[in-house]
């Protein structure tokens, strides 16, 4: 005869379960995030998943999965298949500039080279992988570069503003749960990481690498998945990019000078030798044979109102003028390639920020960078 | 009296509601959770029901609460009587 | 709900289900206290929050002096409940005026006391009533269907709140329609209706005001069912089920179900699921089907989980609340889905429009040919189910796309019966229109979702045109 089943028993048998799982899981850390239909299921896709809040996830029909690597790449077309041996692979990496803030897969940089057919040096099909995201840091794009050089990249495009080279405080919650590889890439390159990054404070518990720690990484794994059949059946992965044209930028700027917490011109020096060098140096040694090309992006400059104090709502001429300066300096310095287009964009190809291209804006920087690629695709 | 209500009412069935007549439709039979009668054809049976019985069935209990066999519908009757 | 509300309801379900004496007065209390605590607040006119509860109660209390028989109306019997429900709503008034209970505003007390005082004396009045007033049921029932229709039409309702922002001088906030979502109306409004007309056949038990309340606003399904029955509810009020050992299992195993179904499969599914926009940016026709189809599953997983977790709280109470779903997308044909789908809702509108229709439509001294009858109560049915939804041109063109896959349903089973062999022999050919048959029907209802998901009858064209690979 069966034995009644008695409610408290499966109850405590239920909790322990749930622990037992749970210990398991945080104990084993499985690599979930290299579970994907993406690049069978649903196609690959072109920039990394991103969307500005959860209010955006349905209407770009993305998940930010940004704390892990695995998932992002993972969901990347850049997955779908060994590298062809007629492919000469350039990777961008850079800020919302480069990942398209506002343009959609087809008007973005790296589709726009891609549509140039280039070819290199040695005859290969010039193919370039979008690998920007939304947030300007030298340090994080060093991380990239460093789990994306499994891809063997042959050319890197590095695109760059003086807001990458900044310490920002906000770029430790994108580096804190990186915080492993992190450390990784400062033991094996020497990464002189800036006092405002340091993390020592920073170590993941046990109770957070549970399934219950972990459930908001974890339901964002599965929405990055899901929203693979909108992105399949779409097309769409910005819903800030679906429309072409946009209003022109504001052209007047505020007087004040001051940027953070450099005042005036006389803080120019101060300001250019706060910039993170070490991570282009990091940048270059991650990438290994690949050349490593280091692009000033272009800026919007403003004409209206106190365009004689600033070049734009962001940035004073002065700091802008000091980071544009010791920059370049050093990269001299080093002898590592460096392009300067600051400048290089009308002010109407820019959309909703001043460093947003609309298409024209994108198409002209890709034309730009073909003659860099061509010269640097040689050996 | 039981088993005559049983066949009149598995007769009904089977000849106007579901055009078999040789069909045979067990008491214990699900009627209506099984699609066997729909939901149309219930407002005939409770027709047939009232006209034959002398009972009313009221229109909140054509489903299959209120009953779903023929042995059910005959309790129902019968409560009613 | 949040899921927090929820477990907390869950709870005090669990809790409530211990009692074992003064059950019906307690329920009475904390179902008034909890829809209070889930009516959400709009931001133009966040007073709303507390007069949309309140007026379900006083509705509550009316309907009840009006279908109560009068020996069953005594003041004697039921002050108690009357004075609990006044007790709440005079707690709450006052309550939201202090720091630390976060109580929707009720505006002037002395308007609050106002209001009271007129409903108290209104329900003294009906309830002291010499018989019952067939006219003043009637016309209960005729506002009730008034005020459903002016809360499930847009147009109506958000022209009004327009006009009534204006009129105070206010900015409506982006979700307006938020204060005018009075939370669990309509399932209140078809539970007291089904009171009525039940009422108005002379077959509604007795109940007292207790019973009734109880059972119009049981919190485990204030907000969205199932639509039980009273007679069957109050039986179980006044007879509690002792908690067994399965019952609690039961309850703990529906709950699980149904916050997995709820909050996480169908959270999931929401981003990918039809909507306007994700629809018109659809590529080519399969997607467009799967995306579809993510919304009927989405739809599925969040209704009836919810439900889940509703009967599993009502459990807990000591309640056998009905299903409302029975596995519908594993059904062969439309008929049977429609009896496995938001069941208590279509057995609802049986009871109370198709049966009566159907009955008179055939008991006519000269019926209409059987076909078209059919046509004629499938359709209309059907319809009415839609509107339920909201007063909308889709929701009616869902409706009838509903009633016309019924029909027809009907018209190929009744002729197929003359040329299809008998196949109750042969079991792979049975399966293989069993199966055959639940993909048609899940296809069915997924390709009615072009209505039920978008919110114009341009973009269902648009998006039919394009499930079939014509644009």
């Amino acid at each position: 005869m069966l034995k009644p089943v008695n409610a408290l028993r499966v109850l405590v048998k239920a909790f322990v379960l749930f622990v037992v799982f749970n210990l398991l899981f945080a104990w084993l850390n499985p690599p979930l995030g290299r579970l994907t239909a993406y690049n069978s299921l649903w196609p690959g896709r072109v920039r990394f998943p991103y969307s500005e809040s959860p209010n955006f996830y349905a209407l770009d029909y993305n998940a930010p999965v940004i704390q892990d690597f695995d998932a992002m790449f993972g969901a990347h077309i850049l997955s779908a298949a060994p590298k062809p041996v007629d492919e000469y692979r350039i990777f961008l990496l850079g800020d919302s500039a480069t990942w398209g803030g506002h343009v959609s897969p087809e008007d973005m940089l790296a589709a726009q080279i891609n549509s140039l057919g280039l070819t290199s040096c040695d005859g290969r099909r010039v193919v370039a992988y979008d690998l920007g995201y939304p947030w300007p840091s030298l340090l994080r794009d060093v991380l990239f570069l460093d789990y994306a050089k499994r891809y063997d990249p042959d050319m890197v495009l590095w695109l760059v503003t003086l807001h990458s080279f900044e310490k920002k405080p906000a770029d430790r919650e994108f580096l804190l749960p990186h915080v492993d590889e992190l450390n990784q890439v400062i033991e094996t390159y020497g990464l002189q990481l800036p006092k405002a990054y340091e993390m020592q404070d920073v170590s993941t518990t046990f109770w957070d690498r549970t399934i219950f720690g972990q459930r908001a990484r974890l339901k964002n794994l599965l929405l990055n998945q899901a929203y693979g059949l909108a992105w399949a059946a779409t097309g769409v992965d910005n819903s800030n990019g679906l429309s072409k044209t946009h209003p022109v930028f504001p052209q007047d700027t505020d007087p004040n000078i001051a940027y953070f917490e450099f005042k005036s011109e006389a803080d120019a020096p101060t300001l250019a030798r706060s910039l993170i060098y070490d991570a282009v140096r990091v940048g270059h040694e991650v990438a290994g044979d690949a050349p490593v090309i280091v692009v000033n992006e272009p800026i919007f400059i403003a004409s209206g109102k106190n365009s004689d104090k600033r070049y734009n709502h962001v940035y004073p001429r002065w700091a802008y003028d000091a980071y544009r300066q010791a920059v370049a300096e050093w990269m001299a310095a080093h002898n590592y390639p460096f392009f300067d287009f600051w400048d290089a964009l009308p002010a109407e190809e820019f959309s909703n920020d001043m460093a947003h291209r609309d298409p024209n804006g994108e198409a002209r920087l890709a034309n730009l960078l073909a003659p860099v690629i061509g010269q640097f695709s040689c050996p | 009296m039981s088993a005559e209500m049983h066949q009149q009412i598995a007769e009904f069935i089977a000849q106007k509601i579901l055009r078999q007549p040789k069909r045979v439709i067990n008491p214990a039979d699900a009627l209506i959770s099984s699609g066997l009668i729909d939901s149309f054809s219930l407002v005939d049976l409770a027709l047939f029901v009232e006209d034959t019985f002398g009972v009313r069935i009221a229109d909140s209990e054509l489903n299959a609460n209120a009953f779903d066999s023929i042995e059910q519908l005959a309790n129902l009757i019968a409560s009613k009587k | 709900m949040t899921l927090l509300q929820i477990l907390a309801l869950a709870v005090l379900a669990a809790l409530l289900g211990l009692l074992r004496r003064g059950r019906a007065l307690a329920l009475v209390g904390f179902s008034a206290f909890v829809i209070y605590w889930i009516q959400p607040v709009g931001e133009t006119f966040p007073m709303l929050a507390f007069w949309w509860p309140t007026l379900t109660i006083f509705v509550t209390v009316l309907a009840w002096a009006l279908t109560a028989p009068k020996e069953a109306r005594s003041l004697r019997e039921n002050w108690p409940a009357l004075a609990v429900l006044v007790g709440v709503i005079v707690f709450v008034a006052v309550a939201s005026r202090l720091p630390v209970i976060n109580f929707p505003s009720s505006g002037s007390l002395r308007f609050v006391a106002l209001a009271l005082a007129v409903f108290v004396g209104l329900s003294a009045w009906l309830a002291n009533l010499k018989s019952e007033n067939r006219f003043l049921l009637a016309a209960f029932a005729i506002s009730l269907l008034a005020v459903f229709v002016f809360l499930k039409s847009p147009f109506l309702s958000e022209s009004s709140l327009t006009l009534l922002a204006q009129l105070r001088g206010r900015e409506l906030d982006p979700v307006a329609t938020l204060s005018l979502a009075w939370l669990g109306y309509s399932y209140v409004a078809f539970r007291i209706l089904h009171t009525i007309r039940d009422r108005q056949s002379g077959v509604l038990p007795a109940v007292t005001l207790a019973e009734y309340v109880d059972y119009v606003i049981f919190f485990p399904a204030f907000t969205a069912g199932p639509i039980d029955r009273l007679e069957r509810f109050v039986k179980e009020l006044r007879e509690p089920l002792p908690l067994k050992n399965d019952d609690w299992l039961f309850a703990g195993h529906r709950l699980a179900l149904g916050l997995f179904k709820k909050f996480f499969v169908a959270d999931i599914l929401s981003g990918i699921s039809a909507n306007d926009l994700l629809v018109t940016q659809t590529r080519g026709a399969g997607w467009l089907w799967l995306v579809f189809a993510a919304y009927s599953f989405r739809v599925y997983f969040d209704f009836s989980g919810y439900t889940d977790i509703a009967i599993g709280t009502a459990r807990l109470l000591g309640f056998r609340l009905p299903e409302n779903f029975n596995a519908p997308f594993l059904k062969p044909n439309l008929s049977q889905f429609w009896n496995a789908w938001h069941m208590t809702l279509t057995q609802w509108f049986r009871a109370y429009f198709f049966n009566p229709l159907n009955r008179s439509l055939r008991s006519a001294q000269r019926p209409l040919p059987a076909w078209t009858m059919i046509l004629l109560t499938q359709v209309s049915t059907m319809l009415l189910i839609g509107l339920w939804h909201g007063v909308t041109w889709n929701y009616a063109l869902w409706g009838i796309f509903h009633g016309l896959g019924l029909f027809v349903q009907n018209r190929w089973t009744e002729s197929a019966r003359r040329f299809l062999p008998d196949l109750s022999a042969r079991p792979v050919a049975r399966g293989f229109f069993h199966v055959l048959g639940v993909a048609l029907t899940f296809s069915y209802f997924t390709l009615g979702m072009a209505f039920f998901a978008l919110s114009t009858p341009q973009l269902s064209w648009q998006a039919l045109l394009k499930l079939f690979g014509i644009s």
